[in-house]
């Protein structure tokens, strides 16, 4: 018995209690953290230290023209907030543009998906290619060639209701209950990567399930609503998670459209936005800070909330 | 269970906060690299590339854009004013001047970036009062030691000018170049309609082509520029039929001045546009103001482009005197700085020349008291509090402001405050827009009855007022059916929220 046990490996025969590692184990620890150190680097520097700097500046009236009169103020900026008209009137604006934004961002994407992935479709690998490609566009480029589109004298969209209707289009940019639902179409352009996603889904849905509904004379809308949509759920909670927290960022058409200050009338004056005006316009990047943290918190509660209520509807095939 | 569920709002939190830093803006929510700020615009680029440092010079940076000069037609000139001075005086200062030139749109915002993030220009201009007022006094050097450094003499500049560009007892610029506005008149619109030229003498009445002499005020103006105004058809906007939705030629603008109504308030009723109590103070001429110009656009007569049409390609995207398409601008004379010359440096025609031949007159009266109210501007060149090379930056400076100055002045149309450098200006405006002769001692007259309010004084939280009045130029420029009294009343309540703010 002494002998077999001499025989085995001391590190082997040697079981690591808590906190008790082996050298093989601390090797492989070392080299583990070499690896990911450029990320850990990056993710600090870039990320974490100005994410706790910001934090550190909403408590403060920092100034970017003027640091060296820097003041630690408290929670003045975040009282403030609550009383700010701009802060009331973008939140306005903003949740006005979600409401729109993300239902089509999980709808059109899914129809598109469905339309890829359709028996028939012929020149499907073009058809997916050009839904896809407008995604790859910069979000400014896409703007500015949309602004082109909708400009109420020379836009595409308003000559082509003057030929067909005979009939001046309206000011789609200028009027402030057209202005968000043409920032909505704009948006519709990026749905590539969802309609992805959604593709994939589709594609991994066994296709013994519709065989079954099939044969128990489902039809097509039927097959869909039971089968397509909760097996891929999960993939439209995702989408979903994407859809919310991007809405709630949307500042650049506001920016490019509205001249930079939310025009016209503010219509398109967004939380980002006045949050970026608050820092670089009227150089109060305290209260910027501010903004930015409370945003962060909201949609953090938003997340855990769609996180707690997928239980009721998304489907994990393998098990939650 | 507990470390289970503190496990998952641990990793939802890290998760959030990285989507939320590398989150885009895109509606459809896809996972993009963050945008940055500073976007580029149409025309021109908001930001042009700047040349590469060269080894064993002192780099003076120059911020070009918080005031004019990012003008398509002015950048060339201004990297070959760049050029000469790196190939001649430069070699001397041991210096190399490297232009940065930004979209004046986000000139403002993308300067706070760069002061922010520690990348502060050396020189910043031309800017004026407007462009001053964005940052705080703080932003800007005292150019008294750095100039008495380096040996320029001030002692002949008039006091009272020096005086003018004093900020918290600092000598924050030297008078560069003052700017009076005027009336721009394009000559073939006018003989295309048969009717006289505006008036180029103060005290001379317009007569029009019933043979009756008016007075040369704002009323007139709208009733010449009606006349000016031609849809597709040729119809003027007074005759029957006249279709307002495709207008071809414009009878007067504002040019370059409607986002923000301050720049032609004063024109009808000078008065400091923040009370003693400090709250705003609009008075019933400024509000006049206010309907007449929505009047010129969108009126049953109208003449004046509005926004849309003022960014259009047919009047040149703003830039609408030099569109062609303009018979009447009411502008300071910054703007022969972008206007295109007649004829090339080397001679030949300038394809980019739509204006022929064009001339200045003077700026009408008031129609509230019988008065011109001229709308001066003024600009200088600044050196920043931050600039890493404060007496390579004063040398540059100086040769802005001294044996660099006439091509400058001439670049941006800036008149010297220097009685005696006047006529050699106009006589370099004469050879740029050659074989064009204006009547340059308009622009003198305009000098002696400037307004004597400036609309570009810095009034309290003076960015967000900025924003407050360029909401209410964008909705009166881009709403047609505006209850403009309401939409004025509306724009008081507001501006006092400003006013009073923190």
């Amino acid at each position: 018995m002494a002998a077999m046990t001499q025989t085995v490996s001391p590190e082997i025969s040697k079981k690591p209690g808590r906190g008790k590692t082996t050298p093989n184990q601390r090797r492989e620890i070392r080299w583990g953290l070499f690896f990911l150190s450029p990320w850990f680097i990056g993710v600090t520097v870039f990320t974490a230290i100005p994410i706790l700097a910001s934090l550190f500046f909403s408590f403060t009236n920092y100034d970017p023209t003027a640091p060296q009169n820097l003041k630690f103020i408290g929670l003045a900026n975040y009282a403030y907030m609550f009383v700010d008209p701009g802060v009331i009137k973008a939140i306005q604006v903003t949740l006005l543009y979600v409401l729109y934004s993300v239902p089509l961002a999980l709808i059109i994407p899914l129809l598109a998906a469905v339309l890829v992935n359709a028996k028939y479709l012929f020149g499907k690998n073009l058809v997916r290619a050009l839904f896809y490609m407008p995604s790859m566009i910069p979000v400014v480029v896409s703007v500015m060639i949309w602004q082109g589109v909708f400009n109420t004298n020379t836009g595409w969209l308003n000559i082509f209701i003057k030929q067909i209707f005979n009939l001046q289009g309206p000011s789609w940019l200028q009027d402030e209950a057209l202005v968000i639902p043409v920032i909505v179409v704009m948006g519709i352009w990026g749905i590539g990567g969802p309609m992805i996603t959604m593709l994939a889904g589709l594609q991994n849905v066994p296709t013994e399930l519709y065989e079954s509904a099939t044969i128990d004379g489902a039809n097509g809308v039927q097959k869909f609503a039971y089968i397509t949509v909760p097996m891929i759920s999960p993939i439209i909670f995702y989408n979903l998670i994407i859809a919310v927290i991007g809405a709630f960022q949307v500042m650049i058409p506001g920016y490019i459209l509205g001249n930079g200050r939310g025009d016209p009338n503010g219509a398109t004056m967004f939380y980002n936005l006045y949050l970026y005006m608050s820092g670089w316009t009227y150089h109060n990047m305290g209260y910027a800070a501010t903004l930015a943290w409370v945003m962060f918190i909201v949609v953090l509660v938003l997340t855990i909330l769609l996180f707690w209520g997928q239980k009721r509807w998304v489907y994990y095939a393998g098990g939650a | 269970m507990r470390k289970h569920m503190f496990v998952s709002i641990g990793v939802l939190v890290v998760l959030s906060m990285a989507l939320f830093a590398c989150g885009t803006s895109t509606p459809t929510a896809q996972v993009a690299p963050p945008v940055q700020a500073t976007v580029a615009a149409t025309q021109p680029a908001a930001l042009v590339a700047t040349a590469a440092p060269e080894v064993g010079k002192t780099q003076v940076y120059w911020y070009i854009g918080l005031g004019a000069g990012s003008q398509p037609s002015q950048i060339p000139v201004e990297q070959a004013f760049v050029k000469k001075y790196n190939e001649g005086q430069g070699v001397t200062d041991d210096v190399q001047l490297i232009p940065i030139i930004v979209d004046n749109k986000y000139a403002t915002d993308n300067l706070t970036a760069q002061i922010a993030a520690g990348n502060i220009p050396d020189i910043v201009g031309p800017v004026g009062t407007a462009g001053r007022a964005s940052f705080p006094s703080s932003t800007w050097a005292d150019l008294t030691p750095l100039l008495k450094d380096i040996g320029y003499d001030t002692s002949k500049i008039d006091p009272k000018m020096l005086q003018a560009f004093q900020q918290d007892g600092k000598q924050v610029g030297i008078p560069f170049g003052v700017y009076p506005t005027v009336i721009f008149y394009n000559k073939p619109l006018f003989d295309a309609a048969g009717l006289k030229y505006p008036p180029q003498k103060m005290g001379d009445k317009y007569t029009m082509p019933d043979g009756t002499a008016l007075d040369w005020n704002f009323d007139t103006v709208a009733q010449v520029a009606r006349i000016l105004t031609l849809d597709k058809s040729g119809k003027n906007s007074t005759e029957a039929g006249f279709d307002a939705k495709n207008i071809m030629q414009y009878g007067f603008d504002y040019q370059f001045t409607k986002d923000d109504p301050r720049w032609y308030l004063n024109a009808f009723d000078p008065h400091y546009t923040v009370g003693t109590d400090g709250l705003a103070s609009i008075t019933d001429g400024q509000k006049a103001a206010i309907k007449w110009y929505y009047d010129a656009m969108w009126g049953k007569q109208p003449f004046l482009p509005n926004a849309a049409a003022a960014a259009s390609d047919l009047m040149e995207k703003g830039n609408t005197f030099d569109s062609g398409h303009l018979a009447m601008a009411s502008v300071p004379i910054w703007c022969t700085g972008c206007f295109a010359p007649p004829k090339n440096a080397d001679g030949t025609a300038n394809k980019d020349n739509h204006v022929k031949d064009w001339d200045i007159a003077i700026v009408p009266m008031s129609p509230i008291d019988g008065k011109i109210h001229d709308r001066l501007n003024s600009d200088i060149f600044i050196v920043m509090a931050g600039s890493k090379n404060p007496a390579a930056a004063a040398k540059v400076y100086a040769y802005m402001i001294g044996a660099g100055g006439s091509d400058l002045a001439t670049l941006y149309g800036a008149m010297p405050v220097d009685a005696t450098k006047q006529d050699a200006f106009f006589a370099a405006l004469d050879k740029k827009f050659d074989p064009i002769k204006a009547n340059w001692q308009v622009v003198k007259d305009m000098l002696t009855v400037v307004s004597p309010v400036d609309d570009q004084l810095q009034v309290p939280n003076n960015n967000k007022s900025n924003t407050d009045w360029l909401t209410l130029g964008s909705d009166l420029a881009s709403k047609p059916n505006l209850d403009v009294d309401a939409r004025i009343a509306k724009f008081i309540t507001d501006w006092n929220a400003t006013l009073t703010a923190k």
